[in-house]
């Protein structure tokens, strides 16, 4: 009997170790961006080497961030035959697309956690792209997802594709063309950028174009479409969110006609919200029972903080800040790119100039604004573990504030790089992704 | 009301043909298609049909530099003086600032836009054609000219200045000396409404300075007590009080407030 209690704990213990070190989707469980490491590192140099546990070259230019499960990192690319293809970075305006149609292979790549080898890769697709994309973005922007057995890659319209976690292609769909861009000109293209979602034994997918755009859900097993709900929406970019409310779980998604919920078992639409603007890319986030959705292409740029559990139109009426349905909310303080992070009792959002908002999660009040450092191009989202948050910038350099209401910058570490991909935490290791190589950082790394 | 019911259902297929008309119209003048363009409209598209942020076929025939439609659809009476609802910019704004000059001359010789609201963004991408087209249409007041003329000096554009010159701008005056005392008490942050950020005032070595979030920092050339600007980005800064002031750039103005420190 005692025997099998130890055992019992042994194999709990065993399961929280491995749920702690997943990273099964764009910003981790929940998209929360949240790490469970305990130590995790504070101060290196990706330049010089210093606590960079290993750095790997990848192939191509994508902005998708890795996932983790287990020992093995998941990461897609796409590899153009323009070798001298790389972001157009810095704070600027453009709305342009990139030039670059020449033919392009997109992958699916594995490696292990620790050593930073290549344990397979599989070509998903070869061609010349069906649509252009922003010079910020690239061909394969939505972070692949997994749940331990089936990682599923999103190449937008060159299609969804399920790979077994050893690299055997499942299955695969062609959801159409995706024409994601401006949409005061769809002459614009983007790319597009929300990324899959795995729902029990569905992944589902949001596809925001300039026509017929839609949300769909399909079997993990098979790709059989489950549930598909057409969507009166023109491009957006944001990852949908599953929150678990004490009543119901809900979908939600973040564009620009409206925020919406929705039963993920079945598709069928719960709740709207507006206004929202009009190019929307931060993921919802969620906690203290509230779902935090931002937004921030000017003039709009909303923050709310929604209670789970309701349903019908929660547009606030008549001027005000909140009601039965919202908790708080603000018209300006919006990030345009960067998903918020809610830590703690905090609600950070930082804007694509790197100024930084902490807000009292549950009240909305505002506890400090700051500009972190130097300032920069944010582009890719904070991630946060053991009391530090972490900004990688355009500008090569990840930032490390301490969490909590008093603004302290603690570290700048350079990467000789860009990044616009999110980095991933597998338990104390940062997986970061920059604009040509991938990057295991650890305290006391050698 | 038999004959209430079989008029609506008479008119619908109508309606839907004239909307479907209309968006293929739309179409094709995105994409510059003149001779598409010119089917739909016989077919009874209607020329100033809109998207809904209020671009109408030439708008996007303009933004696009389709310098053919531009041209045909002005000569069938198309207006150029349209403002979107979202960006609330003119056509020529988006011809300009995508480099689409030849198409920008067109709705200049057609007469379109404020002259004053105009001239900045001319001189901005300094294209003299196109400077030479503007003024040749219309005459600005004495006050843009010269302030385009000192924002073109102060970017080093050398031909724009002197056509500026030549069309009549005057020398800048010499800016007057403002009281230490009033330009410290203009320093502070400051948020608008309208505006998507915040602009920091501070003086530095007896210079008004702005810097807006995520932004350089930008000195300020007094006018007046009051009255400040910084040339080469046409930006005219106007304090009603010291803590409030009007920020005007091309069309666009935004009234800044000073925050109050949390």
């Amino acid at each position: 009997m005692k025997r099998g209690l130890w055992l019992t704990a042994m194999f709990l213990l065993a399961c929280i170790g491995s749920w702690a070190a997943d990273w099964p989707q764009f910003r981790g469980e929940s998209a929360s961006g949240v790490g469970a490491g305990v130590n995790p590192p504070v101060q290196w140099d990706g330049v010089k080497g210093t606590n960079i546990l290993w750095k790997t070259e990848v192939p191509g230019l994508a902005i998708s961030s890795p996932i983790v499960w287990g020992d093995t990192i998941y990461l897609t690319t796409a590899i153009s035959s323009d070798k001298t293809q790389k972001f157009r970075t810095g704070l600027y305006g453009d709305t342009d697309s990139s030039k670059d149609l020449s033919p392009h292979v997109w992958k699916v790549l594995a490696y292990d956690k620790k050593m930073g080898k290549l344990l397979w890769e599989q070509t998903a697709h070869e061609g010349v792209p069906r649509t252009k994309r922003h010079p910020k973005s690239s061909q394969a922007s939505a972070t692949p997802v997994t749940n331990g057995k089936v990682v599923v890659a999103w190449f937008g319209s060159e299609g969804l594709y399920a790979y077994s976690d050893r690299g055997k292609l499942l299955w695969k769909k062609d959801l159409g063309l995706q024409t994601a861009g401006w949409f005061f000109d769809p002459d614009s293209e983007w790319g597009v950028g929300s990324s899959p979602v795995i729902y029990r034994d569905t992944v589902i997918v949001l596809c925001d174009r300039q026509k017929d755009s839609f949300i769909a859900a399909f079997s993990l097993k098979d790709g059989r479409e489950v549930w598909r709900t057409a969507r009166a929406e023109i491009p957006s970019w944001a990852t949908p969110a599953i929150v678990q409310g004490e009543k119901r779980t809900e979908l939600v998604t973040s564009a620009a006609k409206a925020i919406r919920g929705y039963d993920p078992a079945i598709g069928k639409e719960l709740w709207t919200l507006g206004p929202n603007s009009e190019i929307p890319a931060p993921t919802p986030v969620s906690g203290h029972g509230l779902i935090f959705v931002t937004s921030g292409y000017a003039p709009l740029q909303p923050i709310y903080a929604i209670r789970t559990g309701f349903s019908g139109d929660l547009t606030i009426r008549d001027g005000k800040e909140s009601s039965a349905a919202i908790a708080w909310s603000k018209k300006a303080g919006g990030s345009y790119l960067p998903t918020p992070l809610l830590y703690g009792d905090l609600l950070y959002v930082v804007n694509n100039s790197g100024i930084l908002a902490a807000y009292d999660a549950k009240s909305g009040n505002r506890v400090y604004q700051q500009r972190i450092e130097g300032g920069g191009s944010f582009t890719a989202s904070p991630v946060a573990a053991a009391g530090h948050l972490y900004f990688p910038t355009e500008d090569g350099d990840v930032y490390v504030v301490k969490a909590g209401p008093k603004y302290e910058f603690v570290a700048k570490n350079p990467m000789g790089e860009p990044m616009l991909s999110t980095p991933a935490w597998a338990g104390d290791i940062l997986i970061v992704r920059g604009e040509r190589h991938l990057f295991a950082v650890a305290q006391s790394a050698p | 009301m038999h004959r209430i019911a079989w008029l609506v259902l008479a008119l619908i297929p109508v309606d839907l043909l004239a909307a479907d008309l209309n968006e293929e119209l739309l179409t094709a003048a995105r994409k510059g298609d003149v001779a598409a363009v010119t089917q739909l409209l016989e077919k009874g598209a209607a020329i100033e049909t809109k998207t809904a942020y209020g671009q109408t076929p030439l708008y996007l025939a303009a933004m696009n530099g389709h310098d053919d439609l531009v041209r045909f659809l002005l000569e069938k009476g198309a207006s150029p003086d349209v403002t979107d609802t979202f960006y609330r910019a003119p056509m020529l704004t988006f011809a300009i600032t995508r480099g689409h000059f030849a198409t920008a001359k067109l709705l200049i010789e057609k007469g379109t836009g404020n002259p004053d609201q105009l001239l900045p963004q001319v001189v901005q991408v300094g294209n003299v054609e196109l400077l030479r087209a503007l003024l040749d249409k219309s005459r600005p007041s004495q006050a843009a000219l010269d302030s385009a003329y000192e924002g073109a000096q102060q970017r080093n554009q050398v031909g724009v200045a002197a056509f500026l010159k030549k069309a009549g701008a005057r020398e800048p005056a010499p800016p007057p000396k403002i009281d230490p005392k009033l330009l410290e008490s203009y320093a502070g942050n400051y948020k608008s409404e309208g505006a998507p950020v915040g602009i920091k005032a501070f003086v530095r070595d007896g210079v008004l300075m702005m810097q807006a979030e995520g932004q350089g920092e930008f000195a300020l050339t007094p006018k007046s007590d009051t009255v400040f600007q910084f040339a080469p980005a046409q930006i005219t800064v106007e304090f009603s009080s010291p803590s409030s002031f009007t920020l005007r750039q091309g069309a666009m103005s935004y009234l800044f407030k000073k925050a109050v420190t949390q």
